[in-house]
């Protein structure tokens, strides 16, 4: 679960690997400052947080996603052929595709089932800029599906 | 002219649960009126859906190996170097102890300008001559002291903050 928190801000399965065991590393460090303040769980996703964008940060050149992977490779198919599994691909390359900040409020809630006030405990962000950035975050993803549907329809 | 962008917020409060029934019930009435609506709605029930469907990324099978590897190695750095700063911090206390203890004594009878310890007030004085020696006596005084805070009430603190079970 954190590996995949890492994943998705990083976008980058070495580097996301790497950020995640540095995250255990500095919780297994950080345990004996850990306050109880908000619960193991959270604390845990915060080093994660905060050590995917540091990682994010240092190579940035290296982890900008292949956006020829994303649509084009996809267009290929036709809609009526497309599996669920297929269509779960799609999801994943789309969220792969928002920004940081969205696509890290999307897997905080969807994937790692988080509840708002958890994930304002995380990022620090308020839990109104939270509810905004999933608001855009999914209206995002809805336009880059229908997006691939029209395209694949065409094709 | 329907503002779109309200209703979609209000869809997503539906699938998220935010909304009260009476606001559910107005929602589901007005989307068996307005074919647009309806299609918002189940684009968005589609993708909510997919996003609840959605399956963790699994790291490599040396993952976990990876993370203990690190702790190790960590673990191990850690502990040689507290071991030469413990060693450190005692060698630097007693030469500082020693320092004090032969200034005291050297300085004991101002009057009289004698010494119960003859030897060790030579030795001393022969050492304090040379400014370096002096310097080093008080650096040392200071460390010792700066040792003493930091192991009472920092370590202290330290301790306060301990984990406690979740």
């Amino acid at each position: 679960m954190v590996y995949s928190l890492c994943f998705r801000i990083i976008k980058s399965a070495h580097l996301a690997e790497e950020a995640a065991q540095d995250t255990f590393v500095k919780a297994y460090k950080k345990l004996s400052t850990f306050e109880e303040r908000s619960s193991l769980k959270t604390w845990l996703y915060r080093i994660a947080y905060r050590t995917a964008l540091d990682y994010a940060r240092k190579k940035r050149k290296e982890i900008h996603l292949d956006d020829g992977m994303s649509v084009q490779s996809n267009a290929q198919s036709a809609l009526s052929i497309i599996e669920e599994k297929e269509l779960t691909q799609m999801v994943n390359k789309s969220v792969a595709r928002l920004g940081v900040d969205e696509c890290t409020v999307v897997t905080l809630y969807y994937l790692q089932e988080m509840s708002i006030k958890e994930i304002a405990e995380i990022t620090n962000w308020t839990q109104s800029n939270i509810k905004i950035k999933l608001f855009r975050a999914r209206n995002n993803l809805r336009s880059m599906l229908e997006g691939n549907r029209k395209k694949l329809q065409k094709s | 002219m329907i503002d779109y962008k309200a209703w979609e917020e209000r869809i997503w409060q539906y699938f998220d649960g935010h909304l009260a029934e009476s606001e559910k019930e107005a929602l589901l009435r007005s989307l068996e009126k307005n074919d647009e609506l309806l299609a918002i709605f189940e684009s968005c029930q589609s993708l909510h859906s997919m996003l609840q469907q959605d399956k963790p990324d699994q790291p490599s099978p040396s993952f976990v190996s990876g993370v203990m590897a690190k702790i190790n190695s960590t673990s191990l750095g850690t502990s040689g170097r507290s071991d030469w700063k413990k060693a450190g911090w005692v060698f630097l206390a007693a030469a500082s102890v020693i320092l004090l203890i032969s200034i005291y004594l050297v300085v004991k009878d101002p009057e009289s300008g004698t010494s119960q310890y003859p030897v060790l007030t030579d030795f001393v004085y022969n050492l304090t001559e040379y400014s370096f020696f002096r310097n080093l006596a008080w650096l040392s005084s200071g460390l010792f002291l700066l040792m003493m805070i930091d192991q009472v009430i920092i370590g202290t603190r330290k301790r306060q903050r301990s984990i406690k079970p979740v």
